[in-house]
C-alpha cells in the first residue's frame, strides 16, 4: 500500500472489510425480513377487512327493532374454519341528536392485527297507523311471528300492532312491516318511503 | 513486520469465508422459501379479497328492471351431477368494464371447454343492449350456489334458492365451490353476502 509497505493486508484492514460487509449483509437481511411481516400483515388485514364487511353486510339486513336489541350471536364471536382464527365484535348505537341513525363498529381481530370497520345506517322506526287500521294491524299481528309476538311483549305500551304498511298491498313485504301500533293515529303517507317517523310525533300509547 | 500473510493464512482466511458465506447463504435461502407462501398467500388474499368487493358492488346496485323493456333481475337454480351451477342475471347501475351506464350483468360457471373462459364468469351488456362482454373474473370457481332473501313479514325472511319475481329480494348470498383441482382463495370460499334495498 503505502511506501513504507511491502504488499498484501494486515490484519486490521481484513477485519475493517469483514466489519462492512458484515453490517451491510444485516441490513439487506433486515430490509427483506420487514418486507415478508408487510405482506404477512397485508394478507391479514385483507382478510380482516373481508370479514368485517360481512359481518356489517348481516347488520345492515336488520329491522329497526333488532337494531335497537341486536342479538347477541351477531355482537361477538368466531369466524368459521379457515378463518378461526379471526374473531369479531360489534356494537351498534342509536346515534345522539339524531333520527333513527344507528352508528354500527365492527372489530375484527386477527392474530396479530386489528381491523375495525364503522358505519351509519339510517332504519326509520316504522310509523304507525292508528285507529282506523287497528283491527288489520291486529290480524297482522295475529299471524306475524314468533318475532313478532315477542315485540308485542316488548312493546308493552305501544298498544295494537298496526302493520305500517297496509296501504301498499303488502309489495313493501320484510322491512318492518310487523311493527308498528305506537298508536297516535299517524298513518304514512301512502309510498312515502323513508318519510321520518318521528316528524309526525303523535302521542304514544293511545292506539287501537 | 509488516509483510502480509503467509499462503497459510490466506488459505485458512478464504476457508473461514468460505464457511461464513454458505451459512449466509442458506440463511437467505431459509427467508425466501418462508417469504414464497407468504407472497403466494397475500396474492390469494387480494384475488379474494378485490373479487368480493368487486362482486359487492355490482350486486349491490343491482335493480329489478331498467327501462321499460329492460331485463329483469332473475335468478335461476340450476345442478349438474350435483354440483351447484346457479346463474344470476341483474342490470346494475354500478360501473362495470364496459363504463359507468346501465350494465346487464349474467354470473354463471363457464364449464365448457370450447370458450377461453372457465370458472366464475360475467357476462356483460351494456344498455340499451349492445354485443355482450365476456369477462373471466375466477377460473379457479367450479360451483356456484346463491341464495336470495325472501322478505316475509313478521321475519328476517326466509331464503329461496331461485328468484324469479316483481321485486328485488331483501339480501343475495353466493356461495362459491372450488373445482377439483382446489385451488380457489380462502376469502372466496367464505359466503358473499350483499343485502338490497328492497324498494329500487
Amino acid at each position: 500500500m503505502t511506501s513504507r509497505r511491502r504488499s498484501g493486508f494486515v490484519l486490521l484492514e481484513a477485519v475493517v472489510a469483514l466489519a462492512i460487509l458484515g453490517v451491510a449483509s444485516i441490513v439487506l437481511l433486515q430490509v427483506r425480513a420487514q418486507q415478508i411481516r408487510v405482506a404477512t400483515q397485508a394478507h391479514e388485514l385483507l382478510t380482516a377487512q373481508a370479514l368485517a364487511e360481512d359481518r356489517i353486510s348481516t347488520i345492515r339486513m336488520l329491522d329497526y327493532f333488532l337494531l335497537d336489541d341486536p342479538p347477541d350471536s351477531l355482537m361477538t364471536g368466531v369466524f368459521p374454519p379457515p378463518f378461526e382464527e379471526f374473531s369479531w365484535n360489534a356494537n351498534i348505537a342509536l346515534m345522539e341528536d339524531e333520527y333513527d341513525l344507528f352508528g354500527v363498529e365492527v372489530e375484527v381481530l386477527g392474530p396479530y392485527e386489528r381491523f375495525p370497520l364503522r358505519t351509519l345506517i339510517h332504519r326509520p322506526r316504522p310509523v304507525l297507523a292508528g285507529g282506523g287500521i287497528g283491527a288489520a294491524g291486529a290480524a297482522q299481528a295475529g299471524r306475524g311471528s314468533d318475532r313478532a309476538g315477542d315485540q308485542a311483549g316488548r312493546g308493552g305500551d305501544r298498544g295494537g300492532r298496526t302493520g305500517d304498511q297496509v296501504g301498499r298491498g303488502g309489495d313493501q313485504g320484510g322491512r318492518g312491516g310487523n311493527q308498528g301500533g305506537r298508536g297516535g293515529g299517524q298513518t304514512r303517507p301512502g309510498g312515502g318511503v323513508g318519510g321520518n317517523p318521528r316528524g309526525g310525533g303523535g302521542p304514544t300509547g293511545g292506539g287501537g | 513486520m509488516n509483510r502480509g500473510f503467509t499462503l497459510m493464512e490466506v488459505l485458512i482466511g478464504l476457508t473461514v469465508a468460505a464457511l461464513a458465506l454458505t451459512a449466509g447463504f442458506a440463511t437467505l435461502g431459509f427467508i425466501t422459501d418462508t417469504n414464497k407462501p407468504v407472497d403466494v398467500a397475500s396474492a390469494l388474499a387480494l384475488k379474494g379479497a378485490t373479487t368480493r368487493n368487486l362482486l359487492t358492488e355490482w350486486l349491490g346496485e343491482a335493480r329489478y328492471r331498467v327501462g321499460r323493456r329492460g331485463m329483469t333481475f332473475q335468478g335461476l337454480d340450476d345442478e349438474v351431477y350435483g354440483t351447484e351451477t346457479d346463474e344470476i342475471i341483474f342490470p346494475t347501475t354500478a360501473s362495470t368494464p364496459l363504463g359507468v351506464g346501465t350494465t346487464v350483468v349474467r354470473l354463471f360457471i363457464d364449464d365448457d371447454n370450447d370458450t377461453p373462459e372457465s370458472g366464475l364468469v360475467a357476462e356483460l351488456t351494456e344498455l340499451p343492449a349492445d354485443e355482450p362482454r365476456v369477462v373471466e373474473l375466477i377460473p379457479e370457481v367450479g360451483s356456484l350456489e346463491i341464495r336470495y332473501l325472501l322478505p316475509i313479514e313478521g321475519t328476517t325472511g326466509e331464503w329461496v334458492d331461485g328468484w324469479i319475481s316483481n321485486r328485488l329480494p331483501r339480501a343475495i348470498e353466493l356461495l362459491l365451490g372450488p373445482t377439483r383441482y382446489d385451488t380457489l382463495p380462502p376469502l372466496l370460499r367464505y359466503p358473499l353476502l350483499v343485502p338490497l334495498e328492497t324498494e329500487r
